[in-house]
């Protein structure tokens, strides 16, 4: 009885081993093949160019303090909204921003960092990471976009300000 | 390196998801006052209508709502795309608005005395049939 155990156990690893003979880690890496890649549309690659670009000059009216670059990237009717470093709420239209660097003139030190966060054909979500607006100050740009008449310009702009260690 | 406060807290992103939750529901019951308490009064909303025109004014979401009632159909699904300390941006993608048209919209939100206010939003619409659409 005990030896007819042992033959059954020892049939049973048989076939668990076969089992595993027949299932090698990998099967499936040689038989999927690469999916290709789906074509993104030319005129979003353009589009996308064009959006960082109007970010682009927007930083640099704020690093050289030419008012007139930034009223290029905006819209006329555009609004922004944010809180100083005193917490103090900046709210309404852009021209809070021009009389701003006008007042106190190029942000030299300015850097960022930006990503198109989503675009549409019309409209496009843009996050501007600044670093160094001020001495030890940092800002973070969420700035909405709208493409008239060909040309992408910023309608919104809402920013959170920190400092900067 | 020192650890220190989280600044984005779970019930600011639960606050933001709720504000955007509350805007899609205006819509979709035709709510003028509801979608009214979920901007600040001196947002903005911009994008074009499928006749070409242009809008940068908040009040014609108020108006087009009144004037085209719920949106009982209406699918949607929302995303916070980034968020800092005070303030954030959302994604809300539409479905099956009036007349079947969708609408990717960005929700440009700051936090104003402990509340979320959306100040900008920005819409694109998609449509198949313009006859439908108001």
């Amino acid at each position: 009885m005990k030896k007819a155990l042992l033959i059954l156990l020892s049939l049973y690893s048989t076939v668990i081993l076969a089992n595993n003979d027949l299932k090698p880690y990998h099967t499936n890496a040689t038989e999927t093949k690469n999916p290709e890649l789906p074509k993104i549309p030319t005129q979003e690659i353009e589009d996308k160019k064009a959006i960082l670009a109007v970010i682009d000059t927007y930083i640099k009216g704020l690093r050289t303090g030419r008012v007139d670059l930034l009223q290029k990237c905006f819209h006329k009717d555009a609004i922004m909204f944010g809180y100083s470093i005193q917490n103090k709420i900046t709210e309404g239209s852009v021209q809070h921003l021009y009389d701003i660097i006008e007042k106190h003139g190029a942000l030299a030190k300015v850097t960022s960092k930006n990503s198109v966060l989503n675009q549409t054909s019309n409209t496009a979500s843009v996050l501007a990471e600044l670093k160094t607006t001020a001495p030890h100050e940092n800002s973070t740009d969420y700035l909405s976009l709208m493409k008239i008449n060909g040309e992408w310009k910023i309608i919104s702009k809402v920013y959170h300000l920190s400092y900067a260690n | 390196m020192q650890n220190t406060e989280n600044v984005n807290s779970i019930a600011d992103y639960d606050a933001i998801l709720n504000v955007a939750q509350v805007y899609v529901d205006g819509l979709k019951i035709g709510d003028v006052e509801q979608l009214k308490q979920t901007f600040h009064p001196d947002g903005l909303m911009a994008g074009t209508m499928p006749d070409g025109k242009l809008t940068t004014k908040l009040q014609f979401l108020f108006d087009f709502t009144a004037e085209n009632g719920p949106a009982p159909e209406v699918k949607s699904h929302i995303s916070i795309l980034h968020k800092a300390e005070t303030a954030a941006v959302v994604l809300v993608e539409l479905e099956n608005l009036q007349g079947g048209v969708g609408s990717t919209d960005y929700l440009s939100m700051l936090l104003v005395d402990g509340e979320w206010k959306i100040i900008s939003k920005a819409f694109n619409l998609y449509w198949v049939n313009m006859d439908k659409v108001c």
